[in-house]
């Protein structure tokens, strides 16, 4: 976790990155759930996929747990209950 | 079951606090056609439904529903904070403030509490259906009400967002209801559900 080299802008930034891919994560499922045979769609949400586990892997390696599944316990600290959470008022 | 992403759905940065607004927004929170109301309509209706597509949909739209709710806490959240009890005072927040403080309570801008009269359970396809694509116009009118009486555009922002959810979410209950509608009888051209009744 090298938090430091880290400005304070990259993990919003990095965040609206995640948000993005998740956004067409969320359409393709629920278009894909009244269109459960649509083989043109399961081929796009595979290519979503791909990009949001890279994004969130990265995203953990330089932010810490996204999920709290996945918070690191080799280290000394739970990080996940770490501020901000997600409805704190952060300035840029 | 559910597992937390620490993030909302969509960001919420509002710079300027404003009581005032946080009064009306929280409507969408627990007011007649908010998220929470949304949310637990469709994950308590899917349990009689009788198709997989339609298990899937409301499963999945109740689920975005609950980023909504919580996308709804954070701006009332963001806009109540810091406040001087002359602002609380001066914009009106005084009779919310000397019951919950600055917390998020489930409640309607016109003043009642969250109810589960607020939803429809018919344990009917058809009927939790047609409930469904009304619910979600009617919290489309809702924010479109919001956008009427709002200028921040910290606030807007996210509201245009959650509006076209609910455009997208009626959508994809049509198509449910398409779907429920070609498993009927083809002589049942009157839309109810026979199930039950077959001897
Ligand atoms: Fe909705």
């Amino acid at each position: 976790m090298n938090a430091m080299n880290n400005r304070p802008n990259d993990k919003s930034r990095m965040l609206r990155r995640i948000d993005a891919v998740d956004f067409a994560i969320c359409e393709m499922t629920l278009y894909l759930d009244t269109h459960p045979g649509d083989t043109r769609a399961l081929k796009t949400l595979e290519q979503y996929r791909t990009r949001r586990s890279e994004l969130i892997g990265e995203y953990e390696m330089r932010f810490g747990p996204y999920v709290v599944t996945s918070n690191d316990v080799t280290g000394n600290r739970w990080t996940w209950v770490d501020n901000p959470w997600p409805w704190d008022y952060q300035a840029d | 079951m559910w597992q937390y992403e620490k993030k909302l759905q969509y960001p919420i940065k509002i710079k300027n606090p404003n009581p005032k607004l946080a009064k009306i927004i929280i409507s969408q929170y627990g007011g007649p056609d908010g998220e929470l109301g949304a949310s637990m309509r469709y994950l308590s209706q899917r349990y009689s439904m009788p198709y997989p597509e339609l298990k899937g949909i409301l499963t999945d739209i109740g689920t975005e529903e609950l980023a909504h709710f919580e996308m709804i806490a954070a701006m009332v959240h963001q806009l109540t904070r810091e406040m001087s009890y002359d602002e609380i005072v001066k914009s009106g927040f005084d009779t919310y403030f000397v019951d919950h403080t600055a917390g998020v309570w489930p409640m309607a801008a016109s003043g009642q509490a969250w109810t589960s009269n607020y939803i429809g359970v018919k344990g009917d396809l058809l009927a939790d259906l047609h409930e469904d694509m009304g619910a979600e116009q009617k919290a489309r009118v809702t924010y479109d009400n919001l956008l009427r009486l709002i200028d921040d555009p910290d606030i807007r922002d996210p509201l245009k967002f959650l509006r076209q959810r609910e455009i997208v979410h009626y959508q994809r209950f049509g198509e449910a209801m398409g779907l429920a509608a070609e498993k009927l009888n083809s002589k049942n051209f009157y839309a109810f559900n026979p199930s039950f009744d077959r001897k």
